[in-house]
């Protein structure tokens, strides 16, 4: 999972064609609709990589 | 530039690459103006040949399509040089002295706001605002800008271009 | 993980002063230590102090650094980057700092300032949609799609925002106009057609975080029941426009915009239309039918464009800044929030491009309601060389001069219009004993004259003649009935034209006559100009008692009308000189003096 489209795992089903009503919430906080920690860190490293300080991510 | 100078210049075009840059847009009249911007871009300027072609292809009569061209200070109907000079006439770069620069570029190249040089070196031209108002008064010669000039600056920086 | 992020100012003007040259001088040196891996480098948006770029900002230390040269990288990678210590030698200096300050906190061109619309400008990559989200982006607009579109038009109007384009009209309330224009088919527009002269605002806005444009017209889509938008962007913004459609590609790929967006059955679809240069077109009805593909001219109004717009179809059209505002007022609670700002009648920020001859030149985003005072002499750092100030131009061509006297107005829409001028786009002009204030109302006719699109005849007439009575004036050929003619003329020309151009276009004269009636007074009845800016109003004299002879003048005069030798005071030869000022800019003893024609040299100003 390198960019927010990509999804985490097979149950994130989020493209252009297939929306999913909670897609935004999910970039940051997610995984929405299914938990795993791994799926989580997954997101975590995308903003880790480029927030720039603690108060960079905004929810 | 004389009006036969440019009726010679106008003999050459191909009018092929004029089409290919009509093809996506025909039946759409409102997209003249993209249309416009596209031939410009390709030829440097808009050439009656070319004018006809589109207004042919377009079906859009040759006076509303002038009517369209000569409203929009982006078009120009006469070729231009190879070097573009923009005085930003920007209220920043007017009273910070603007008036002063262009006067003196008129003074070194012999031509008026608007005008191209004998030798299509220069054209000399105004914009309304460049938007670098902290570096008043500024010019751009093609794409560099220079700023914070001062009068007695400007020769060096023509002298630059050929 | 990166170290450090490295934000280097990619706008307008910090280009012009050479970032890109620092960019790949710092990437090379970084390579050099080999050590570019550990580093993000962005070429991001504006931090707004375009006066000191090219700027870089190092985090999460938040190191401003400033008036930055290629051969400043090898000392920043080597003592910051690796060393870990800050180069004060490149840090913020000035006369309104005791000591080199480091950023938002101690710079004193921050401290008054309130980042809303340029909230991720300078922070975020305004190429990388993540980072928009991340920012908190698009939350709003997933709020707005599942709510009634009325309650959303009702929000935008509980949040006090007025259009920032000009009028000040309350955005909530046009919206709901358009949402209530019968018909299927309706359309957004984003006049990003920015044409005043000396204001740039929106093209940082649309350069720094072109996501924030698309949110907001998504919303208001939604709000208005339109399913397509128009962004009209000047051509003369080639790298907003680049990021622009570089946003519509990320939004469309990640199904923010298209159909179905969201799974909410909204469907939204995005097109760009260049402008071809014409400053009419940022009147709304010329817009439109620019967009069109005719002369953008105006038409009368009404019908209004919320019930015929572009096509013929009802249409909402909004300023840049405006937009830019929306998904902070449509997030969660952000209602209430946004209305805490400001002043009664004015809510939020505004902002705006503070040039002219003010020390601290740039890009400032301020509570309305602050003072012109606090604007100039706390944002701005004074007046450049400590000169006095004069007046400051609010609003450009469409708006008016306030002088010295009104230094304590708060800026907010209703002060400015009692005071003669108008928020207009945001254009903050400060000006000094040394701007003409008939010149300036010259330039500012001229420019109207030129862009008048001469439909309405008092507007493509009245312009003219007006104009000519003002260049008599400036060439030293002024009557006394002068004055009165011009007044005259203005009314006419405002109450009897169709579009904002005409309606506004006297205002530049008719301020600076109310506020400078004696300035035009003795360019009239006394042949002079004091401001040394009307050529045959006033002449160069060199004091004799401070001219230190230093040759400077000499040496720059390109008419060789200074005679005099090292050491001894010089002197000008009237029937030489030009008045082409080079002199007085070259003098560093301020001892070149503006006088009345036909002085003698022992008269001081």
């Amino acid at each position: 999972m390198e960019r927010f489209i990509d999804p985490c795992c097979e149950k994130c089903i989020h493209t252009k064609d297939t929306p999913c009503k909670d897609f935004v919430d999910c970039c940051v906080e997610g995984p929405i609709c299914h938990e795993s920690q791994e799926c989580a860190q997954k997101r975590k490293n995308i903003t880790e990589k480029v927030a720039l300080d603690e108060n960079f991510v905004i929810c | 530039m004389s009006n036969e100078a440019v009726a010679e210049l106008n003999q050459d075009i191909d009018l092929d690459q004029v089409d290919s840059i009509i093809e996506p847009y025909l039946g759409k009249k409102e997209m003249v103006i993209p249309i416009l911007q596209k031939v410009q871009e390709h030829f440097g300027y808009l050439p009656r040949p070319v004018m006809e072609h589109i207004s042919r292809r377009m079906h859009i009569p040759l006076s509303r399509l002038y009517g369209v061209t000569t409203f929009y200070a982006q078009f120009k109907l006469k070729p231009r040089g190879r070097n573009i000079i923009r005085v930003c006439k920007g209220t920043a770069c007017h009273i910070q002295g603007s008036p002063k620069i262009s006067e003196r570029i008129e003074e070194i190249l012999d031509v008026e706001s608007g005008e191209t040089t004998d030798d299509l070196r220069f054209t000399l031209e105004e914009v309304a605002c460049i938007g670098c108002c902290a570096l008043a008064p500024v010019i751009m010669v093609n794409d560099d800008p220079h700023g914070r000039l001062t009068p007695d600056k400007v020769k060096d920086i023509l002298d630059g271009y050929e | 993980m990166y170290e450090k992020h490295i934000m280097i100012c990619g706008a307008t003007g910090c280009l012009s002063s050479g970032s890109n040259q620092i960019a790949e001088t710092l990437k090379e040196e970084l390579e050099k230590q080999g050590v570019i891996d550990k580093y993000r480098l962005v070429m991001g948006g504006c931090p707004g102090f375009c006066e000191v770029g090219p700027i870089i900002v190092i985090y999460p230390d938040e190191v401003f650094y400033c008036r930055l040269k290629p051969k400043d990288m090898a000392e920043l990678v080597e003592q910051h980057l690796i060393g870990g210590e800050i180069v004060e030698r490149l840090l913020y200096k000035g006369p309104d700092v005791d000591a080199p300050a480091r950023f938002y906190d101690t710079i004193p061109f921050y401290s008054k300032q309130k980042f809303n619309v340029l909230r991720n400008s300078g922070v975020i990559d305004p190429e990388s949609i993540d980072e928009y989200i991340m920012r908190g982006g698009y939350r709003a607009l997933r709020r707005a799609l599942q709510m009634d579109s009325q309650a959303i038009c009702d929000e935008v109007k509980d949040a006090g925002l007025r259009g920032r384009g000009g009028a000040g009209f309350p955005t909530g309330v046009k919206w709901g106009f358009t949402n209530k224009a019968p018909g299927p088919k309706k359309y957004i527009v984003c006049n990003a057609d920015e044409g005043d002269p000396g204001a740039f605002m929106d093209r940082s806005i649309l350069e720094g975080d072109p996501h924030a444009i698309l949110e907001g017209m998504l919303i208001a889509g939604k709000a208005c029941g339109a399913d397509e938008g128009y962004i009209y962007c000047r051509a003369e913004y080639p790298l907003a426009i680049r990021r622009l459609k570089t946003a519509i590609q990320q939004a469309e790929e990640y199904g923010l915009l298209g159909s179905n967006i969201l799974d909410s059955g909204f469907n939204f679809k995005m097109n760009i239309k260049e402008g071809a240069g014409a400053f009419v077109c940022g009147e709304e009805t010329a817009l439109l039918a620019s967009i069109e593909g005719k002369r953008g001219m105006p038409r009368p109004r009404p019908p209004f464009p919320a019930q015929v717009g572009v096509f013929g179809k009802p249409t909402t059209i909004n300023n840049v800044e405006t937009l830019a505002n929306i998904p902070l007022i449509v997030k969660e609670g952000g209602a209430a929030e946004y209305a805490k700002v400001g002043t009664e009648g004015s809510k939020g920020t505004k902002v705006f491009a503070l040039a002219g001859k003010v020390r601290n030149t740039g890009l400032v985003e301020v509570p309305m309601g602050i003072t012109i005072e606090e604007i100039i002499f706390d944002v701005g750092g004074g007046i450049q060389g400590g000169r006095e100030f004069k007046a400051v131009q609010a609003g450009g061509p469409s708006g008016g001069c306030i002088p010295h006297d009104l230094i304590n107005l708060p800026i907010d829409y209703d002060s400015l219009t009692k005071a003669g001028a108008i928020m207009g786009s945001g254009g903050l002009v400060v000006m000094d004993d040394r701007t003409c204030m008939v010149d300036l109302a010259k330039y500012f006719l001229s420019f109207t004259q030129k862009e008048s699109c001469g439909k309405c005849t008092p507007c493509r007439e009245g312009t003219k003649r007006m104009l000519e009575i003002l260049e008599r004036i400036t060439e030293g050929e002024g009557k006394p009935e002068d004055l009165d003619t011009l007044d005259s003329l203005a009314h006419s020309i405002k109450d009897s034209s169709l579009c904002g151009l005409g309606q506004t276009c006297p205002n530049p004269v008719l301020t600076t006559i109310r506020y400078f009636r004696h300035e035009y007074e003795e360019h009239i009845n006394e042949g002079y100009c004091r401001s040394g800016i009307c050529k045959p109003l006033f002449q160069y004299l060199i004091d004799q008692d401070n001219c230190t002879g230093c040759r400077a003048c000499v040496r720059v005069c390109p008419v060789e009308a200074i005679k005099g030798e090292k050491k001894e005071p010089h002197e000008i030869i009237q029937e030489l000189c030009t008045r082409c000022g080079s002199c007085i800019e070259k003098c560093r003893q301020d001892c070149i003096l503006i006088t009345r024609v036909g002085s003698e040299a022992d008269v001081s100003n």
